[in-house]
């Protein structure tokens, strides 16, 4: 497989489709190549879902056309091993470009009453449901339907039967399901319907439910409820989304707490196993430039997240890449003998990049929030100094974010350096991908299966 | 600590000064300011943790209390306090308070039109007002008159096209997440106490603790609320940044690059210590405002700067200067 494919495809998942120009080239490329791998990269959690939407209709593009691609079966069932909200937003593009063969059906049909989820989805998301179901049947043949779940008779059954039930996982469960969409009265087992069905009466009844789905009740039925009883009704989600990963956790502890005790010496090792499990060690050779200036501190309660991210980022590379010199910029003490450092001094990122390639590295990994300061736009000009003298050494500049919504545009050090934002430890993984992949022409089938670990470790 | 640039040491105003590094982020540039000799000055407190706002008597008075039961504190010029559902004010001067002392100033400016009610006694966070707005609220002080800059806020807040009316908070609220990136961008070194403040390469302000300690406390908010905003205005002027970018001509190895990032660096920093240089040693017109705590207060002016200091005999603990531009 071609190299460059991969590297294009990484360079550019994780931001909208229509941000690069090649960009559906590049899928259908990597498509054709490789479908199996290709399904695969769904499973990743930081693609933009405009590259997921694009690599589900090639796939089911190539199913359709010809016998190469994953058969209708085997796509159905990688959909719904999914998380729900991702796998529906992925149907979701069907309705949207009018897209309805009979595979199409079939896949849609498979996918949705073959879910084991069927009945929960149809409680909580029933509008988007009955708007798939019209899709997929077509809007007569869900009239229709709808007809026959009130008085099937001898007819009604087959139609049902041919229609609706040969798709189905759980026939009780589904029919329950598909008369509480057509409105039909019907004595439901299922909770989460039986719940839903009350809520539509009254809204107090529906306490528990999604937030999204009381506010869909609200609009259709009761409309003169007050948004913050709705929100008093709705199952409680925690409005942080953000859960660290031990080795973040440990590092924020000492950092926010200031103190360093032998407690935390001790779960350490344990903590970096964890973070390691299932990466591969590199044999690349590697410099990490670690800014542990005051701002990698932050505020709030993003408050020592960046820091506390950036040393356990630094602590992975450091036992994956058994070749690495560090580069701290800023902080207390040195992490080459100190297992800790508090943010601290300014950001001279510059001079530690000078510094780092004058040892000729395979890849130069800067770890800092992007908030240059010593001067600002230092390090660009540095880059372009060094391409000018030939030395074209990849360059990552990892952002450790609290969230992936930051606004980074003030904050990328060059143009010519690739950003790779990370907010969980886990994610470290994408850039073991990209490093995976430097100088390489071909890649060779071990490789590709160690990206696609990589591309998809959760 | 400070590395000394160039062995500079400030003559005249900021004598007992020297500078650091010159930190710079996109118009604004920053230059350290370190006493040549360390002090730790621990009898000043910081403000963020001692102050309170204790009452507010009326419109245009605020009563402070300084809570430590050890120690002075001097309220830095021009602090601000918001809270909703009452009129906002700010100060004109700085004052020097005694540990455990409530101190009522009587010539503080309503920044709120509008808004009816007087503010409750917390232990809040304050602002500074922005430097826009500084060179009014000095020539403006010493009086009563609780309204006397609404008319200022509302030609200061008219240039971000914030809708009229001398309401500070319908500039700050909005403007809020962007200024507050300038407090991320800027960073303070060990022993630091003050800072010189440029904007396009020109010098606008200076601001000077009494220790670290208090310095940690009032530098972000000074870049937040004070000189943040005067980017923005910059920006809109379209002012270009003063940096000087690196020849990359001539290079021909690494050497060459690292030896190209030190004299770019080098040429602005000499460049930034010479304004200050030449703003220090200008002859100040001095103005013993009042006398609290045998520490004086002093304003200062000359030209188009102004701004106080409180002194110790000739020992500058506090410094706010700052350009009407």
């Amino acid at each position: 497989m071609n190299a460059e494919l991969l590297r294009k495809y990484l360079k550019m998942h994780r931001k909208h489709i229509t941000e690069y120009q090649d960009a559906t080239v590049v899928h259908k490329e990597l498509c054709q190549s490789q479908p199996e791998f290709y399904m695969e990269l769904l499973k990743n959690n930081l693609t933009h879902l405009s590259h997921k939407q694009e690599i589900f209709l090639n796939i089911i593009s190539l199913s359709c056309n010809s016998l190469a691609g994953p058969q209708t079966a085997k796509i159905v069932t990688f959909l719904q091993a999914l998380p729900i909200e991702q796998s529906l937003q992925l149907i979701d593009i069907l309705p949207k470009i009018k897209v309805n063969c009979s595979r199409i059906r079939n896949l849609g049909m498979n996918y949705l009453l073959g879910h084991e989820s069927f009945a929960t989805l149809a409680a909580t998301k029933s509008l988007r449901i009955q708007r798939l179901l019209k899709h997929f049947l077509g809007e007569r043949t869900w009239s229709a339907c709808k007809r026959f779940l009130k008085n099937p008779g001898t007819h009604g059954k087959k139609f049902l039967h041919h229609k609706l039930w040969r798709y189905a996982n759980n026939i009780e469960t589904t029919h329950e399901a598909l008369c509480f969409l057509a409105k039909v009265p019907y004595k439901t087992q299922e909770p989460l319907l039986t719940k839903s069905l009350a809520a539509r009466k009254s809204l107090e009844q529906g306490k528990g439910l999604p937030l999204d789905t009381l506010f869909g009740l609200r609009g259709t039925l009761h409309p003169s409820t007050l948004a913050s009883k709705v929100r008093s009704l709705a199952a409680s989600i925690s409005r942080i989304n953000i859960k660290d990963n031990p080795l973040t956790t440990l590092y924020k502890e000492v950092l926010s707490t200031n103190i360093t005790q032998a407690e935390h010496y001790d779960r350490l090792p344990a903590c970096l196993d964890h973070a390691v499990k299932n990466l591969p060690i590199m044999d690349q050779k590697v410099a990490i430039i670690l800014d542990i200036s005051s701002s990698m501190a932050s505020s709030g309660e993003r408050s020592q997240h960046p820091a506390g991210l950036g040393l356990a980022l630094t602590r992975i590379l450091q036992k994956q890449f058994p070749v690495t010199s560090l580069y701290q910029v800023g902080g207390t003490d040195n992490l080459v003998e100190a297992a800790f450092a508090f943010p601290q001094g300014q950001t001279d990122l510059a001079s530690a990049l000078l510094e780092a390639v004058s040892c000729k590295p395979d890849s130069v990994m800067f770890i800092t929030d992007g908030y240059e300061n010593t001067r600002q736009g230092d390090v660009a000009d540095v880059v372009t100094g060094m391409r000018q003298l030939a030395i074209n050494t990849p360059i990552y500049q990892i952002v450790p974010l609290f969230t992936h919504t930051e606004d980074l545009t003030q904050r990328t050090l060059s143009a010519d350096i690739e950003v790779i934002t990370i907010a969980h430890e886990t994610e470290i993984s994408d850039l073991f991908a990209h490093v995976l992949l430097e100088q390489t022409q071909d890649v060779s089938p071990d490789k590709l299966q160690l990206c696609k670990q990589l591309l998809t470790r959760s | 600590m400070a590395v000394l640039q160039l062995n500079q040491i400030f003559t005249g105003l900021l004598s007992g000064l020297i500078p650091g590094k010159l930190q710079s982020r996109g118009l604004l540039e920053i230059l350290a300011l370190f006493p040549i000799q360390h002090n730790s000055r621990s009898q000043f407190v910081p403000p963020l943790q001692n102050l309170k706002l204790v009452a507010v008597p009326d419109y245009g008075k605020m009563t402070f209390r300084n809570t430590t039961s050890k120690g002075l504190l001097i309220l830095p010029m021009h602090i601000g306090f918001f809270q909703d559902g009452a009129q906002n004010h700010a100060t004109s001067r700085a004052m020097v308070l005694d540990a455990q002392e409530d101190l009522t100033a009587t010539d503080c400016f309503c920044i709120q039109e509008t808004q009816g009610g007087l503010l409750d006694e917390a232990n809040q966070r304050f602002i500074v007002l922005p430097l826009g707005l500084r060179p009014r609220a000095f020539v403006e002080r010493d009086e009563e008159d609780f309204s006397r800059l609404w008319i200022h806020i509302e030609n200061y807040t008219r240039k971000f096209g914030v809708s009229k009316s001398g309401h500070l908070e319908r500039f700050i609220r909005p403007y809020f997440p962007k200024l507050q990136t300038f407090r991320h961008a800027f960073e303070t070194e060990p022993g630091q106490i003050g800072a010189v403040y440029f904007i396009a390469g020109q010098l606008v302000g200076i601001e000077v603790a009494p220790n670290p300690e208090y310095w940690q406390d009032l530098w972000p908010i000074l870049l937040i609320y004070c000189y943040g905003p005067e980017v923005f205005l910059a920006e809109n002027l379209q002012s270009k940044s003063a940096r000087t970018a690196m020849d990359l001509y001539y290079i021909e190895d690494l050497e060459d690059l690292r030896h190209e990032l030190r004299s770019s660096r080098r040429t602005d920093l000499k460049a930034r210590i010479k304004l200050v240089d030449e703003l220090s040693a200008f002859e100040w017109k001095h103005e013993v405002d009042r006398i609290q705590h045998k520490l004086r207060i002093v304003n200062l002016e000359h030209q188009e700067w102004a701004g106080q200091m409180v002194q110790k005999d000739s020992e500058i603990l506090y410094l706010s200067l700052f350009r009407n531009k």
